[in-house]
């Protein structure tokens, strides 16, 4: 093997090395992005489940008002005093178009790991008159 | 060689996560398009439609109802622009007492759609109802299911 050969295939073995270096640290951070992402859906379905739970636990007492709006604003109003894990946002509209509430949950590590809720107080009992 | 293996490996892991996370993401959103329409069901048959609540949705169209007349019921059924439910209610079942239905929605089905609301996945639902008069009162979630075939 001559001086050229020996130096051709060390910087083949260098280049190859060196790309997969980069391809597994690539990778490693996909991986790890992976399971952060993941982490962030699990938060948000578990906000999620307290969400509903709490609904349905208001609704075993009974209505909150007569009209649906007036329910909804006191659901707005019992959610704003409500707790949330830490690194979920929580966004809350009160529709203008339909008596009902929206819940945005969010979370700040992978924002694309969103819900939407929607609860309106007249499917759970919560109003008696639209 | 065997790092290189062992990258493009390692790489086939986080493609394959991308993968599952994107369709963890369409599940969801399916999920919530669910929930919605299962909510915006409930309400319109509470407020405006309880003789609905006790009778199975085959019975929902006949004449006689005082609650409700026969398009109206057969609108609420098939979903679509303006109703309560964009999507397919596929069956409302009252068990044997009368204090609980199963409910079964279906999304519309878009061939090849990847957008929201496209994949035909149904939802069920449990409905619990009680007091006097009757009326619904909770809404529970049982699961996602595949399109109809």
């Amino acid at each position: 093997m001559t001086m050229v050969e020996v130096a051709l295939a060390a910087l083949i073995l260098m280049g190859s090395a060196s790309a997969s270096a980069q391809i597994w640290a690539r990778s490693m951070a996909g991986i790890h992005s992976a399971q952060q992402r993941q982490l962030a859906l699990n938060r948000i379905d578990g906000e999620l489940i307290l969400l509903q739970n709490h609904w349905q636990q208001l609704a075993q007492h009974g209505p909150l008002a007569q009209s649906c709006r007036a329910a909804s604003e006191q659901l707005l109003d019992d959610l704003q005093r409500t707790p949330l894990a830490s690194g979920v946002d929580r966004q809350l509209t009160l529709l203008t178009e339909e008596e009902g509430l929206l819940v945005t949950l969010q979370d700040h590590n992978a924002p694309q790991a969103r819900r939407d809720q929607l609860v309106k107080p007249a499917a759970l009992h919560l109003c008696e008159e639209a | 060689m065997g790092l290189l293996l062992s990258s493009l490996s390692l790489q086939a892991t986080s493609l394959q996560s991308q993968l599952r996370f994107r369709s963890q993401l369409q599940a969801r959103s399916d999920q919530d398009q669910l929930n919605q329409a299962a909510q915006r069901l409930v309400s319109e048959i509470n407020l405006h439609h309880p003789c609905l609540l006790q009778l199975p949705s085959q019975d929902w169209a006949r004449d006689g109802l005082d609650c409700i007349d026969g398009n109206r019921a057969a609108w609420l059924i098939q979903g679509g622009q303006g109703s309560p439910a964009d999507v397919r209610t596929l069956a409302w079942q009252p068990d044997a007492n009368g204090l609980q239905v199963m409910l079964l929605l279906a999304l519309p089905k878009a061939p090849g759609s990847t957008a929201p609301g496209g994949t035909g996945r149904r939802g069920l639902f449990a409905i619990g109802l009680g007091g006097d008069p009757v009326r619904a009162w909770s809404i529970q979630e049982q699961g996602l299911l595949g399109a109809e075939s």
